[in-house]
């Protein structure tokens, strides 16, 4: 995305903030349950269930601020490449993690 | 997205309010429907017209009814295509259960079967229904539909999609949306306490229209926040399904961890016991609630592996004295009636999730508290639809000049969605009273005219919509305004006429449930009555205005 702005975003700018706001934003919101959810239950002793309802309770805020950042971000790139890196990072930490005793 | 951003969050309000408005306005309509969804099931089946009941005695009328209880035809057909092999006339038995409220006349009851050879270890069971009169214990006829129960509330939360689950995941993207849309307003609207009290209507339609939106929206705000959130954390699991797909081993290993800390058997013994007296156990839970100072209906009975020596009865409380969802269950040994376990006290992360339930479920015995619900949710479906209209105000002449259409087909998509959607629901409490008392699938049909009417609704809409190519108000508006009051005069006098429950004698006995459904209607007729002769008086008006091309600030 460039940094000067047209009045109106065009088509592909829309296309490109939603699938950010909406992919990406789904994608780190479900890095953040996953690994919310183990790390819970490693670094704080909560069982399974608590610690997933813990991470579901926060979970939509951390959608809903990710998905406004997404149409608010004046650099969309930097924020598309967090959301879906950090998102995919998260998601693999929290694979791994319970995989491993 | 643009230089600031204030200007940014505008964007996201107008867009994701104006495309996912639609679905909302569906959820928030037929969520505040779901308050009074029982009531709406005695409108529906004359049948059941009575005080609600508390559970019957199991020992006398349960178990008999218990037995008879089949798979129907579809669920047959359906078990079917998961079984390896063809099933056998009598499938085994595996669970019993019955539910009901404190709002409840009937009992609901349902037998779980299990498949003998499944495709699938994890998906072989199909479960068969029964609704009973617990006054004399004769089932009533399941060709009866509960449009309020079974209809109009999972429609607020699935729209009755259910390929792949798509309904619910509209309408989660729709509930983020709607709080996408609650933050950016408060970010768009700087005089929000200004806001509480700012309603003009005798000010320009467009000035009227965005005070009762913001007035609508922010009087109700923490209930409209509160509400899409809830929704969403209830159903987190299908949109977040990770339990059982990347921390599967973590689920599993809880699960098994948790059943061995209950106590309860997974699986059936395989020797065959009879039941002792599972009225002595309800008694025994009973007494235990009243120990601890709690109401003592029974809300849910199941009963495990009926049949075999290690079968378990669970008796669970009707949460009715408090908003969190609770059940204080007591599980009990089947064949002998020794307690197994009691549900101890939840954790706190436990406690903040079943009540975060509990409030959008509302099993609560409160009736203001239900009212104000409803209310709520009403003030929600207001907010979206001024949305609506302010969209369409705000650039339908600009639009004419312009001669573009978006404004025309967001109009008809506003007429489909505020006053189709009435029209539709109506017409389905119509159908109800003049089809056939013994028309098979009459339920069936009963959504067909629903579906049927909304489809008509939308092509009325786009059909009567043009005048708004020239800046001006939609026809569509006030005819299906029309049509709706005529709608909703006539289930009024159909009930009265087909089941001689007419208003005087539903409110002389004080029977609420109905009486409350014919006033709602009426009401409502009256209401639209008067929307459409004001949209009347001032179609002509506003051509008038749009001939003149009078500017409008907004």
């Amino acid at each position: 995305m460039s940094a000067t702005k047209a009045a109106t975003p065009g088509p592909r700018e829309i296309a490109a903030r939603l699938a950010t706001g909406l992919l990406g934003g789904w994608l780190f919101t479900c890095g953040f349950v996953c690994l919310g959810t183990v790390l819970l239950m490693r670094g704080a002793a909560f069982d399974f269930e608590d610690a997933q309802s813990l991470a579901f309770l926060l979970a939509f805020l951390v959608f809903l601020i990710v998905l406004l950042w997404s149409f608010a971000a004046a650099r969309l790139a930097r924020t598309a490449s967090l959301l879906f890196g950090s998102g995919a990072l998260m998601t693999a930490l929290a694979w791994w993690l319970s995989h491993t005793p | 997205m643009f230089k600031t951003f204030r200007l940014s969050m505008t964007w996201v309000h107008t867009w994701f309010g104006l495309v996912l408005g639609f679905v909302l306005m569906a959820c928030f309509f037929f969520g505040s429907l779901s308050v009074y969804d029982r009531e709406i099931d005695r409108w529906a089946i004359p049948a059941s017209r009575f005080e609600p009941q508390p559970m019957p005695s199991f020992d006398r009328m349960l178990e008999p009814a218990f037995r008879t209880i089949k798979l129907d035809a579809a669920t047959r057909a359906e078990a079917q295509t998961r079984s390896r092999s063809p099933l056998p006339e009598t499938l085994p038995l595996h669970e019993w259960g019955a539910y009901t409220t404190h709002r409840d006349p009937v009992l609901q009851m349902w037998s779980g079967f299990e498949l003998p050879d499944p495709k699938d270890p994890e998906n072989d069971h199909a479960f068969g229904s029964l609704t009973l009169d617990p006054r004399s214990g004769t089932p009533l006829p399941e060709t009866a539909l509960k449009i309020g129960s079974r209809f109009f509330y999972p429609m607020h939360y699935s729209l009755h999609l259910h390929w792949m689950d798509l309904g619910y995941w509209i309408v989660g993207l729709a509930a983020m949306a709607m709080l996408a849309a609650l933050v950016t307003g408060i970010v768009m609207h700087r005089k929000i306490f200004r806001e509480l009290f700012t309603f003009r209507p005798r000010k320009h339609l467009q000035r009227s229209t965005l005070d009762l939106h913001n007035l609508t929206g922010v009087v109700a705000l923490p209930f409209h926040f509160i509400f899409a959130l809830s929704g969403l954390i209830i159903f987190a699991n299908l949109y977040f399904p990770v339990s059982g797909t990347l921390l599967k081993p973590l689920a599993e290993a809880h699960e098994k961890a948790e059943i061995a800390r209950s106590g309860l058997p997974e699986h059936a013994a395989g020797i065959a016991a009879p039941l002792a007296s599972v009225d002595a156990m309800v008694a025994k839970a009973q007494r235990r609630w009243a120990a601890r100072g709690m109401a003592g209906e029974v809300g849910l009975l199941s009963i495990h592996h009926v049949g075999h020596a290690n079968a378990t009865v669970s008796v669970y409380r009707a949460g009715t004295d408090r908003v969190t969802l609770t059940g204080e269950g007591i599980h009990f040994k089947g064949s002998s009636g020794t307690v197994i376990r009691e549900d101890e006290a939840v954790s706190a992360v436990h406690g903040i999730n079943d009540f975060i339930t509990g409030l959008h479920l509302q099993h609560f015995r409160h009736w203001m508290l239900r009212a104000l619900y409803f209310a709520g949710g009403l003030a929600g479906c207001a907010c979206i639809a001024t949305g609506f209209i302010f969209f369409v105000e705000k650039r339908k002449r600009q639009h004419a000049k312009q001669g573009k259409a978006g404004a025309r087909w967001v109009d008809a998509l506003a007429v489909t969605t505020v006053t189709g959607m009435l029209c539709a629901t109506v017409a389905m409490l119509v159908g109800n009273r003049l089809l056939p008392a013994d028309l098979p699938l009459r339920g069936d049909w009963e959504e067909r005219i629903f579906w049927s009417v909304w489809i008509a609704a939308l092509v009325h809409a786009f059909w009567r919509s043009a005048p708004v190519l020239q800046g001006r108000i939609a026809p569509a508006w006030r005819e299906q305004c029309w049509a709706l009051a005529a709608l909703c005069t006539a289930a009024v006098l159909l009930n009265w006429a087909t089941t001689g429950d007419h208003l005087l004698k539903t409110l002389s006995m004080r029977y609420w449930p109905v009486a409350g459904v014919d006033l709602v209607l009426l009401a409502s007729a009256w209401l639209s009555m008067l929307a459409a002769r004001r949209i009347g008086r001032r179609e002509p008006k506003l051509a008038v205005d749009a001939a003149q091309g009078e500017p409008v600030h907004g």
